[in-house]
């Protein structure tokens, strides 16, 4: 039966025909015949740029083109566009911009001296733009543009939700790549390709992270489609973020509206079949940096040569004074309190399998007979235990043995040592029925060993003494024990060991600042040596599977119903010809552990021909600036988007970028710099009604600030503000406990950070599909887990009610009124003003700040709070107003 | 103004959406989306303090005439045993522990065999239309001529995570949509005081996946569900952190709108401003409304142990089904209830020991939920508010291990239940095989859930579209979805 097509299917204006080969009429054979789409005219955006002149428009007195498009339109529509802004609004509007920041008070200042008669130079603009371009912050701002569209998090979602280790490396590479100005080209190649392009490096590695953003069902129900819906994930990013072609549709049957069939879907999508899912699955892969990994090395390698010197400045004989001078270890160097058994000595110990019931068992005044006296050593199994003898068989069934032996004592020693040799997994020590240890054994050169701390000593008596043992061995096999006491070290053990075991013995011996310099250095060592144990492929390799496999269409999306076979190609309206949109590919599976079709790919993706990569970003950038694309639908530039309002601009714009090396800090430069950035926003009451929305950018469009940008702005207005890239991978600011109980874990779901490293720009909170901060989900911060293409900005109560009431906001408002108390001490009037134009940007008016000054008074007469507090709650109005949170 | 493009907050495609509905959804999507546009400019610069004010959550006018007013979706997180509860099986009483080819698929993976475990409690008939309920639900029971019971629903996967995006999203892949931010999207709210969609989580926590599970995927935030809570603040941020005084805060508010406006006037092209400071007045009223509605001292003693207010074992669940009643009589649009929360026996996911999970649960549901359809009756409200009751799937006849009674997820098969609202009482339909294994006779799948309860909202399930990424998404599927006719009077 034929499905009913969804509404849209009276916008179909593709016609599909099918050309059989010439000589095979007689029996179409399907899978030979080559199914072109056949579009009606000709679709501008298939069709490659072609730079137009830029036109004279009389009036237009700008030399950047990008006015001179502008001003062909308005005049068409005779409308007289607004005047620049005022320099205030523009500065705020270009720092929020290009940085996601206010701008400093040095840089308000700054700009404002060029600026004393409103009229802004234009080359001390253009400097302006230059100098926030090169701001460390700016990747940082405009890494978001790049997040939203290729719908970065970073974890799964779904029911754990778990992690994607690692992806946050993928996070910094893209913020600098767009502080390096990464050519745009290069930045696509790396993103699809970077372990194939020739010379790949550890940074291009990374990039590839673009292929594992998407979500992953751990625990899914049909295995393999879930995998299939992964790798078409991928073809639909690729098909939105960077081709601006939604592909969704075609998946179940060729496209509706725009002439991309079924056969293009898949053959798009065959680039990415060979990807396995260990790659999709990232957590097999330990991207490590090189040179990171050459620092560890380095810094362990100096971190012990320091250690060395350390003790050999003291000792430099290496405690030999402490440790027995030869080095075999049944030597038995040292007088033993309780031997460790072999042939000459049988030693019998008490011993049971099961707990003994008596309470007293391990105390000198014991008479049970719970026990059976026998003589260690003992084993089971084929091999012997070191000192082996006559033995005794360890029970195998049992995995715990109970031991105790009374032993005597004529003076406390300062030093014992209880050891064992064996399977000794765990154990519990106790003398005179006072536990003095439970838990792993720890090993010291061949033995097991735990040393009496000097309270343990204090357990013992003159006379008779009992230790006990409680030895376990989940082990099944080869299973034998030995245990003995010492007052000395049988053999010889490192001094770090040394340290570790005896560090009372150590602080006596060579004072307490000798060890605590000891201890920092051996904890720095250890740190280095954990970081190069958690081990992995330094570079993510042999991420595809050896045999390539075949791709076919799937039947209504379903991986179950393959239908004809398909060979990595690009959309065929998008190629010069049919035979062109099947990619040459050349892959060396032995060298780079991949079949070279994405570098294919993006080669054809990357290259000046493509007639989409390079409008689709500029479109980007435009909207960035802007507020609305050229075209507004920035991830479909196809049948069913908004389609081009100044298709002349759009693709001047996509030349200028591709022949200026894909710069795009040069397009920003020139977007920043036209007088329409510049503009104001202020409304013009008839030129709202020719056009109401701003579809021909006769003002500025003011915007909303981002949420990101909101958090920022308000740890900013607190100076709390780290603009720091914290060092750990991401952070997590304090979740309100009643976010976190709509977790099925409440409690592991978000750890939070702790120091200061909470307060680090928000671009750097982790990203976790199953929860977000509430301000960021208040404020539109997306999902991610599929392309956003542009951001909501939504206003509703709940969103009010976190700006007015929560904590967050709360705090920062009331720290925010702290820093003003302190800076205007004892003057109300500067504190006021001061802060207002912190949030805002400019200083209030006499009556705004009659109005601010009316509420003060209220607050501390009518509702009886202290000066800070009333600073605090005028804070928190400064933080609501409108004018912070919008800029013109 | 055809010849405009306009932008819904700048994204998405107004002349496709435009082009592809009736007459009917033309006024709904053209009354919201105008009031959102930009196009009450005028008559905000005339009047900044009324408030058309470009809430996305204002009230719209439905396609056709509702049966429906609102809708409380009582979800039995963890999957229940249809088998144990509605879905009668006279023909396994005996068989216990017997060993029979079945073709199951649960977290287990797939089997085509299994032991038996025969359901573990009696049934009886209930009611003038003599449905057999099992002893599990004898308050329910009493019901049962109020509701119609769907033994044939089948879902997309029998793993939790996507089988509960996919009762509550309709599509088992991350990202989409919960029914309650459609039926938001499509109706909005008629008490601007309070939220439209309302979700009432467990004690224990919340189901996993958290608020992916109320989350308004694609669509704006504002239409996802907010968590509300049965005791302290109901609302997150609904008290001031340091409990700063309503008087105190209606004053900084007073300043805030003073000059928030002397902004506006020179903006006031800017319907975004206009809505933000409309936001402090109803963000304002919320504070009093919300504590308001969760207020159960009001209630009398009767109605509190109708719900099983009077018994610990009840209370928690009796106490939101009662809040849920309180909330649709205050115009909140879609009200969505957890019974379970977190994980293993803390929901209905019986893998253990399922005497002791099942009677825990429904013990703990049975007699608030009748409280609820009783109380909801008599007040004359269950005739425009529909209850829906179910969980994310059912569970397979055969024991999910060699020892025990505890039984796997089962989505071939299982049973919801809908009252009120234009739904027909005392019937059932579709059916399942001998074991309950698998839907035989009218199988369902959740669109067709999906589409009913649409569909008695007054909206048209197939119409009801949002556009992303190249499709008009619906909650139904871009093929869409019928209703279920036979339940609908």
């Amino acid at each position: 039966m034929p499905h009913k097509l969804s509404s849209f299917c009276h916008l179909v204006w593709v016609a599909t025909v099918v050309f059989s080969t010439p000589f095979s009429t007689a029996e179409k054979d399907k899978s030979t015949a080559t199914k072109v789409p056949k579009v009606s005219a000709p679709y501008w955006a298939y069709q490659a740029p072609q730079r137009p002149a830029v036109p004279k428009v009389p009036g237009n007195t700008s030399a950047n083109p990008i006015d001179a498009f502008i001003a062909e339109q308005l005049r068409s529509q005779s409308i007289t566009p607004n005047a620049a802004a005022n320099p205030r609004q523009l500065i705020r509007r270009l720092s929020y911009d290009l940085t996601g920041l206010p701008p400093t008070a040095a840089q308000y200042q700054s700009f404002l001296k060029k600026t004393s008669n409103a009229e802004i130079p234009a080359a001390d603009w253009s400097q302006t733009v230059s100098e926030f371009l090169t701001s460390p912050h700016y990747g940082e701002k405009l890494a978001s543009l790049w997040l939203d569209t290729v719908r970065y998090a970073e974890t799964n979602g779904y029911e754990r939700d778990s992690v994607k280790p690692n992806i946050w490396r993928y996070r910094d590479y893209v913020i600098d790549s767009f502080n390096q100005d990464l050519p745009y080209n290069q930045f696509l190649t790396e993103q699809l390709a970077g372990d194939e392009i020739p010379n790949a490096t550890f940074r291009s590695n990374v990039a590839t992270g673009y292929l594992a953003l998407m979500l992953r069902d751990d625990e899914p129900a049909d295995p393999e489609q879930a995998h299939a819906d992964m790798i078409s994930d991928i073809a639909d990013v690729t098909g939105e973020a960077i081709l601006g072609t939604t592909m969704n549709c075609a998946k179940c049957h060729d496209h509706k509206g725009d002439p991309i069939l079924q056969s293009d879907y898949f053959a798009l999508r065959a680039f990415f079949e060979p990807i396995k899912s260990a790659k999709l699955k990232t957590s097999h892969h330990h991207w490590q940096d090189p040179a990171q990994l050459a620092q560890w090395k380095k810094d362990q390698q100096d971190t012990q040569s320091q250690i060395n010197q350390l003790w050999s400045s003291v000792d430099p004989t290496r405690l030999s004074a402490l440790s027995p001078p030869s080095s075999t270890p049944p030597a038995e160097p040292v007088s033993p309190v309780i031997p460790l058994s072999g042939n000459k000595n049988r030693e019998a110990w008490q011993l049971s399998y099961t707990q003994p019931k008596k309470l007293n068992w391990d105390l000198p005044s014991y008479q049970g007979d719970a026990f059976k006296v026998v003589a260690l050593p003992m084993h089971h199994g084929k091999k012997s235990a070191p000192y082996t003898g006559d033995s005794t068989p360890w029970d195998p069934k049992n995995n715990t043995l109970y031991l105790r032996k009374d032993f005597r004592l004529e003076s406390i020693p300062d030093r014992l040592i209880v050891y064992s040799i064996g399977n000794t997994e765990s154990w519990t020590v106790s003398i005179n029925g006072v536990q003095l240890y439970q838990g792993p054994a720890q090993k010291a050169g061949s033995h097991h060993i735990y040393p009496l701390s000097k309270a343990d000593l204090g357990n013992l008596t003159t006379g008779k003494n009992t230790l006990t043992i409680v030895v376990r061995s989940p082990k099944r096999q080869l299973k034998h024990f030995n245990a003995g006491v010492y007052q000395n070290l049988i053999e010889p053990i490192s001094p770090q060991l040394y340290a570790r075991l005896f560090p009372e013995h150590i602080k006596a011996t060579y004072g307490k600042a000798f060890y605590n310099q000891y201890l920092s250095l051996s904890q720095k060592f250890n740190t280095t040596r954990q970081s190069l144990a958690a081990k992995g492929t330094p570079y993510l390799k042999h991420d595809e599977i050896k045999n390539s496999p075949k791709s076919h269409i799937h039947g209504r999306g379903s991986v179950h119903a393959l239908g004809d076979e398909v060979f990595p190609g690009i959309p065929i309206v998008m190629a010069t010809s049919p035979d062109a949109a099947r990619l040459a590919i050349k892959g060396d599976y032995q060298k780079t552990g991949t079949h070279g079709r994405r570098l294919a790919l993006a080669r054809w993706i990357a290259s000046q021909e493509n007639p989409l990569t390079a409008r689709v970003m500029v479109n980007r950038l435009w909207q960035h600036c802007f507020g609305t694309g050229i075209v507004a639908t920035a991830n479909d530039f196809g049948k069913f988007g908004e389609g081009v309002s100044n298709q002349a601009l759009l693709d001047w714009l996509a030349c200028e970028f591709m022949e200026s090396g894909w710069s795009i800090k040069h397009m920003l430069q020139l977007m920043l710099t036209s007088e329409t950035y510049r503009r104001s926003s202020a409304p013009n009451q008839a030129t709202a009604k020719t056009d109401p929305l701003n579809h021909l950018h006769w003002k500025h469009s003011s915007r909303r600030l981002t949420a990101e940008e909101i958090r920022d702005t308000f740890l900013n207005l607190s100076s709390e503000l780290r603009l720091q890239k914290p060092s750990q991978p991401y952070i997590r600011p304090p979740m309100p406990a009643a976010v976190l109980a709509t977790s099925s874990k409440p409690k592991q779901v978000w750890p939070a950070t702790k120091g200061p490293e909470v307060n680090c720009r928000s671009v750097y909170i982790h990203v976790k599909r199953s929860i977000q901060l509430p301000l960021l989900s208040a404020f539109d911060a997306p999902a991610r887990d599929t392309s956003c293409p542009s951001r909501f900005a939504t206003t509703v109560p709940t969103q009010t009610l976190s700006m007015l009431n929560s904590k967050f906001v709360n705090d920062r408002a009331a720290l925010f009124a702290a820093n003003l108390e302190k800076q205007h001490s004892n003057d109300v009037a500067k504190q006021l003003v001061s802060g207002f134009q912190l949030a805002t940007g400019r200083p209030p008016t006499e009556g705004e700040l009659s109005e601010l000054t009316t509420l003060r008074q209220d607050l501390l007469t009518t509702h009886q709070l202290p000066p800070s507090s009333a600073l605090a709650r005028i804070c928190l109005l400064f933080l609501n107003l409108n004018e912070t949170l919008y800029l013109d | 103004m055809n010849t405009q493009h306009h932008d819904f907050c700048g994204r998405t495609n107004r002349r496709e959406f435009l082009h592809n509905v009736g007459g009917g959804f033309t006024k709904l999507a053209l009354t919201g989306l105008l009031a959102k546009e930009g196009f009450f400019n005028e008559v905000l610069k005339a009047s900044p303090s009324t408030s058309p004010s470009g809430n996305p959550l204002a009230a719209r006018p439905p396609h056709f005439a509702p049966k429906a007013k609102s809708v409380i979706f009582l979800f039995m997180y963890g999957g229940p045993s249809h088998i144990d509860t509605f879905d009668y099986k006279p023909n396994m009483i005996g068989m216990d522990g017997k060993t029979i080819d079945v073709k199951t698929f649960g977290r287990g993976g797939k089997k085509t065999q299994g032991r038996i475990v025969e359901p573990r409690w009696k049934f009886k008939q209930y009611g003038q239309c003599g449905k057999y309920v099992s002893d599990l639900f004898p308050h329910v029971g009493e019901c049962v001529d109020d509701i119609a019971f769907i033994h044939s629903m089948q879902a997309d996967s029998p793993i939790h995570g996507s089988a509960m995006l996919m009762m509550n999203s309709g599509s088992i892949i991350s990202g989409k949509p919960s029914l309650g931010s459609w039926v938001n999207y499509g109706l909005g709210s008629s008490n601007e005081n309070l939220p439209g969609y309302v979700v009432m989580l467990d004690q224990t926590g919340g189901p996993i996946s958290g608020a992916k599970n109320w989350t308004s995927g694609f669509m704006p935030a504002s239409y996802q569900g907010t968590v509300f809570r049965s005791k302290g603040d109901p609302i997150l941020d609904l008290k001031h952190v340091n409990n700063m005084g309503q008087d105190e805060q209606y004053r900084l508010i007073k300043s805030l709108n003073h000059l928030n406006t002397t902004h506006q006037e020179k903006r006031w092209d800017n319907s975004n401003l206009a809505a933000r400071i409309s936001s402090y007045e109803l963000a304002y009223k919320m504070q009093s409304t919300a504590p308001e509605a969760i207020e159960l001292a009001q209630e009398p003693d009767h109605i509190k142990s109708l719900y099983g207010l009077d018994q610990p074992k009840t209370e928690d669940f009796g106490k939101k089904c009662l809040l849920a009643r309180r909330l649709v009589e205050r115009g909140v649009r879609f009200i969505q209830l957890y019974s379970g929360g977190a994980h293993n026996d803390d929901n209905w996911d019986a893998h253990g020991d399922l005497e002791n999970n099942h009677n825990k649960h429904a013990g703990a549901t049975d007699k608030p939920v009748a409280g609820l359809l009783k109380d909801l009756k008599q007040r004359g409200l269950l005739d425009e508010t529909l209850v829906v009751w179910g969980g994310e799937f059912g569970r397979q006849p055969t024991a999910e291990y060699a020892k025990g009674s505890g039984r796997d997820h089962n989505a071939y098969g299982f049973t919801m239940w809908m009252a009120g609202g234009g739904i027909k009482g005392g019937i059932s339909i579709g059916q399942t095989d001998e074991l309950g294994a698998s839907a035989v006779e009218r199988p369902l799948e959740v669109k067709n859930l999906h589409a009913t309860i649409l569909q008695q909202l007054g909206i048209d399930p197939n119409s009801l579209s949002f556009p992303h990424a190249g499709l008009d998404e619906k909650l139904v599927g871009v093929e869409g979805a019928k209703p279920i006719r036979e339940i609908i009077a």
